[in-house]
């Protein structure tokens, strides 16, 4: 009996509440069954031991333990209807059985929805954990043997073949290949990969063959950690969820008790008969059962989340859905976020080849975004790359070094005029190039200024689109950046953001959030290595891009996906399921406000009444539409 | 006369709700048992979690066996979201979960349904 499963019980009482329904309800036009009260005694019976069983035993534990929950109610007013029966049905007297079992019908009804919910719920985890490779290649010993994907362990080197799934994350040490990333970045177009480049688990490989070094095993991989993320996200709590939690309990007893009152007052001072008092007690109890306030806020939460992480949104928690309703301004971060993020030199002025050599030494040693692009203009001019000597770099300015036996800089406009080394040779170029969106850095050698580069970072394709669907919502949009006004103007009109901050310096970024704090609710939008302070000082953190573990730990929201576009979603996502949860609220809260009132005969001098078999069904409509609202979410635009 | 009885009979039947619910129940914490670089303790779910409180010290991995004996759905999901903890209990078969309270102070665990709660103090 303890394992029967609700929904066979459901079948099994429903089946059994059949002829009892029609006796509630057909009977009169066509004839009462043969037996009349004892066959719905015979019927009844079974429905409340085998339906009901579970609720009396939670019940009397829960009483145990000086706890009451929603069994005590269900186990109350379904005993009191019953045993009441049993005694009126030696007395001859008029019985409720169908009442008590049709309460049990409808409430393991609710529960079926419920159930039913919590898969549907689930099944986005399914799905992220159905991408798990199970078995993988490894090479132990010069042997090749197929091992279980439990049984990796980190540093094992793993073999992989055309058209296989990568089973976990590593780095490539041999070979190359292009792969299909799109289920975990949504990236649609295959990445090609060499050796030294990251592989992620769960991702296809395509052409190629190559051998990779486990990083990553189990629960450190990126999808273990994305589903971890959505589990707990279906699972935390809304801040609006802590009223809920401390009505509940004090609300069972609080309602036994006013059942008792309701009692007293139709018996003892308004004076109709035992069975019609017994009976508004009994309506009060089962009217006021809080299931649905249980789900309310889950369920919702459930579905949100869930669906956010098949959108390649993923949202941490029920307080980040507060945050973002709010939110009324989104300051985008430029490099990365609004761009590409890979920077091509596009011009040099003066000396190319010695620009280029002296550039690409310095920045071999950097780690500034523009250094790749250099580094790359250097290799495919074929240019020998030395590094310089005694590196240093200052912070937003540039770098200098020791090249040659001569001293080398680059860096900013800025940079150069705070070390008084004249630009004005290529002052037009440099305009120019500025108006056209491009990142100027100058090369300089023994204090003299020998070229300059171009460099741009092209907007991502998606990047006007995002935008203009922002302000098409409603909200206000800013970039922020550490390049020069006019080449983040140039930007700026290309995408159609509303106002531009450039030549922010790092440090810079959490301030301008600070400032713009004191009149708006701000979202920022960056990739975590760079913006962790301005994405913890937002309202709201949106992390974008799913390669690094950072961008997970900082964000309120990450986007899995590189595309801006995700913002927009990520933020109507978020009023969606915040405007579900406050519906399902107050429908869970307006049938037992409503209903309590009626079933205690407050309203009978106008005839509204609920008897308890209507009470339960009241109660278990209030479940399942609660549990359908959320589920709708699931279909909703956004 | 029996309304007189009944009307007694409703009060003493009040009083008798009020103070099995409401009166104070016992609230003593249950210490985790202490190992040299971890703690363990095991609640049983029925009709509630027992211990009610269980005292744990913070900075060290936890390990906390559920044992569910109550078939009631209110309690088959034990979430703790301060811990990140979201699992389904199986009647008779225990689940342990592990987490390291990172924080001092008392936190609340709940059902999947909110309804019955206990609760988690870190010392």
């Amino acid at each position: 009996m303890l394992n029967l499963s609700t929904y066979r019980r459901f079948i099994f009482s429903l089946i059994f509440s059949l002829p009892l329904l029609y006796m509630m309800i057909l009977a009169r036009f066509f004839g009462d069954l043969p037996g009349g009260d004892f066959t719905l005694f015979v019927l009844s019976t079974p429905v409340l031991i085998i339906g009901g069983y579970p609720f009396y035993r939670g019940a009397w534990a829960a009483f145990k333990n000086r706890f009451a929950s929603m069994d005590t109610l269900i186990a109350v007013g379904t005993l009191t209807a019953y045993l009441y029966s049993l005694y009126a049905l030696v007395r001859g007297l008029d019985v409720y059985f169908e009442i008590a079992a049709l309460l049990i019908v409808f409430i393991l009804l609710g529960q079926v929805f419920e159930e039913l919910s919590k898969q549907r719920a689930s099944k986005a985890i399914e799905k992220l954990a159905q991408l798990q490779a199970k078995e993988a290649t490894v090479l132990r010993q010069g042997k090749e043997i197929k091992v279980a994907i439990e049984d990796l362990q980190k540093d094992d080197l793993i073999i992989v073949k055309p058209g296989q799934k990568i089973p976990t994350d590593g780095i490539i040490i041999e070979g190359s290949s292009t792969i299909d990333e799109s289920m975990i970045t949504g990236e649609s177009l295959p990445v090609s990969k060499q050796v030294g480049a990251a592989v992620i688990g769960s991702t296809i490989n395509k052409t190629g063959s190559f051998t990779f070094r486990a990083t990553k095993i189990g629960t450190e991989t990126m999808l273990a950690q994305i589903i971890e993320l959505v589990k707990r996200a279906q699972n935390s709590r809304a801040p609006i969820q802590r009223v809920a939690d401390q009505i509940s309990s004090y609300f069972v007893p609080s309602v036994l008790i006013f059942a008792v009152i309701v009692f007293a007052i139709w018996y003892a001072l308004i004076g109709v008969g035992f069975v019609a008092a017994m009976l508004y007690a009994v309506s009060v109890i089962v009217i006021a059962c809080p299931c649905a306030l249980g789900l309310a806020v889950p369920t919702a939460l459930m579905v949100g989340t869930g669906r956010g992480a098949k959108l390649g949104v993923l949202i941490k928690s029920g307080e980040v859905l507060e945050a973002a309703r709010k939110v009324n301004l989104v300051i985008f971060d430029k490099t990365g976020t609004i761009t590409l993020g890979t920077p091509v030199v596009t011009d040099v002025l003066g000396d190319t080849q010695k620009t280029l050599q002296v550039a690409a030494a310095l920045e071999d040693r950097s780690e500034h975004p523009l250094a790749g692009a250099i580094i790359q203009a250097a290799q495919k001019a074929k240019l020998p790359i030395v590094s310089v000597t005694a590196f240093a770099a200052v912070e937003g300015r540039g770098v200098t070094g020791v090249l040659d036996k001569k001293n080398v800089l680059l860096g900013s406009r800025r940079f150069f005029d705070e070390e008084n080394i004249d630009s004005d040779k290529f002052e037009n170029d440099i305009k120019r190039l500025q108006s056209e969106g491009k990142t100027i850095v100058l090369v300089g050698q023994t204090q003299k200024l020998i070229g300059v580069l171009a460099i741009q970072d092209k907007p991502k394709a998606t990047s006007k689109s995002a935008i203009t669907r922002l302000k098409s919502l409603g909200y206000r949009t800013i970039m922020i950046t550490g390049d020069n006004q006019a080449t983040a103007e140039a930007i700026g009109r290309q995408v159609g953001i509303d106002e531009i901050k450039a030549e922010v310096l790092p440090a810079g970024k959490a301030a301008e959030v600070i400032a713009y704090q004191q009149h708006y609710t701000v979202a920022f939008v960056g990739d975590g290595i760079n913006d962790a302070p301005a994405l913890a000082q937002a309202d709201l953190g949106i992390a974008m891009g799913a390669g690094t573990d950072v961008a997970i730990e900082t964000g309120d929201i990450v986007l899995v996906r590189n595309n801006l576009d995700d913002v927009a979603t990520a933020l109507r996502l978020s009023k969606k399921t915040f405007g579900r949860i406050k519906l399902n609220l107050f429908w869970a809260f307006a049938y037992n406000v409503a209903g309590i009132p009626i079933a205690a005969g407050v309203f009978s001098g106008a005839g509204l009444v609920l008897n308890p078999a209507l009470a339960g069904l009241a109660m278990a409509f209030s479940s399942v539409s609660v549990v359908l609202s959320s589920l709708l979410l699931a279909r909703t635009k956004v | 006369m029996d309304k007189l009885l009944v009307v007694v009979a409703a009060a003493g039947l009040i009083i008798a709700i009020g103070w099995w619910f409401f009166g104070p129940k016992n609230n003593q914490a249950t210490a985790a048992e202490q190992g040299s670089d971890d703690q363990a303790a095991t609640i049983i779910v029925d009709g509630g979690y027992k211990p009610a409180i269980v005292a744990l010290q913070v900075g060290k991995p936890a390990h906390i066996t559920f044992v569910r004996k109550d078939p009631s759905s209110c309690l088959e999901a034990i979430i703790m979201p301060d811990f990140g903890i979201s699992e389904t209990l199986q009647i008779n078969k225990p689940l342990t979960v592990t987490f390291t309270p990172k924080k001092i102070g008392e936190f609340t665990y709940t059902c999947g349904m909110r309804m019955f709660s206990a609760k988690i103090q870190v010392s």
